[in-house]
């Protein structure tokens, strides 16, 4: 993870969606081990790590089930669509996108 | 972009190279992926990217730890001026450590830890992406933190 905390920066978005895929793919074998460098890298990331990160969901969402899995970056994904760096915001929107359009996922989005 | 068709291709020869037990083709091939040139023209890029997908589908079923300096010649393929043939090194780079990843993961991380052009980190994101699709669960927790 290390690796791709580095590597998210890249101004290649080959390099961005190579990566984004591979954590996606990780996520769904390791979502728990994965939590903490997501957050953390959604959180206190540049523009193209919080891109590379958010848009991981668009791998790990596709035909997930596992709501448990999702519902702590929920919030962190709705605040990002205001992130000021349009590749992020690009990011975060197509990963709720994926998320919204998932019917096991899309009531994670349900107010309380 | 690999042709879906490549790929394809090699996965059903390496079925039936596994199947026959045909040795001699996968030391073959594990020399022709030695003789890539550096510079690969147009007309014989097809050669190459098959006979490296193959090698690297065979490495899949058949463990390739006895061929150790692969890693290293693979990591020259990803030097060379096609961006096909690079990306197929990758991708058998990829395969190869699935069919023993004690062995090579770890030299295939340190490899990529010592890359310094963007061009080769790169392939080997798509080498350690190829494995995590093939195989996620053989990353252990100091891999994955």
């Amino acid at each position: 993870m290390e690796q791709y905390l580095v590597q998210s920066k890249s101004k290649e978005q080959i390099t961005r969606n190579i990566i984004a895929e591979s954590i996606g793919k990780l996520f769904i074998c390791h979502e728990f081990k994965l939590q903490a460098p997501i957050l953390k890298a959604l959180k206190d990331g540049d523009g193209n790590q919080v891109a590379t990160f958010a848009l991981s969901f668009r791998f790990s969402a596709y035909n997930n089930s596992n709501k448990v899995a999702f519902q702590p970056y929920i919030d962190s994904l709705v605040n990002l669509i205001a992130h000021k760096d349009l590749e992020a915001k690009q990011g975060v929107l197509k990963a709720l996108q994926q998320i919204a359009g998932n019917d096991s996922l899309k009531t994670l989005f349900s107010v309380p | 972009m690999i042709a879906l068709n490549h790929r394809a291709a090699a996965k059903f020869a390496a079925a039936i190279i596994q199947a026959k037990n045909l040795g001699n083709v996968v030391s073959d091939l594990a020399k022709a992926v030695t003789q890539v040139p550096k510079e690969v023209s147009e007309d014989q890029e097809a050669k190459h990217i098959q006979n490296i997908l193959l090698y690297g589908e065979c490495g899949a079923l058949i463990d390739q730890s006895g061929n150790a300096g692969i890693v290293d010649t693979i990591h020259e393929l990803f030097k060379i001026n096609n961006s096909k043939v690079r990306q197929a090194g990758a991708i058998a780079l990829g395969d190869i450590t699935v069919g023993n990843t004690t062995f090579f993961l770890a030299k295939v991380l340190s490899q990529m830890q010592v890359a310094t052009q963007t061009i080769e980190k790169q392939m080997f994101l798509i080498t350690l992406k190829e494995i995590i699709i093939n195989n996620p669960n053989c990353l252990n927790q100091a891999q994955l933190d």
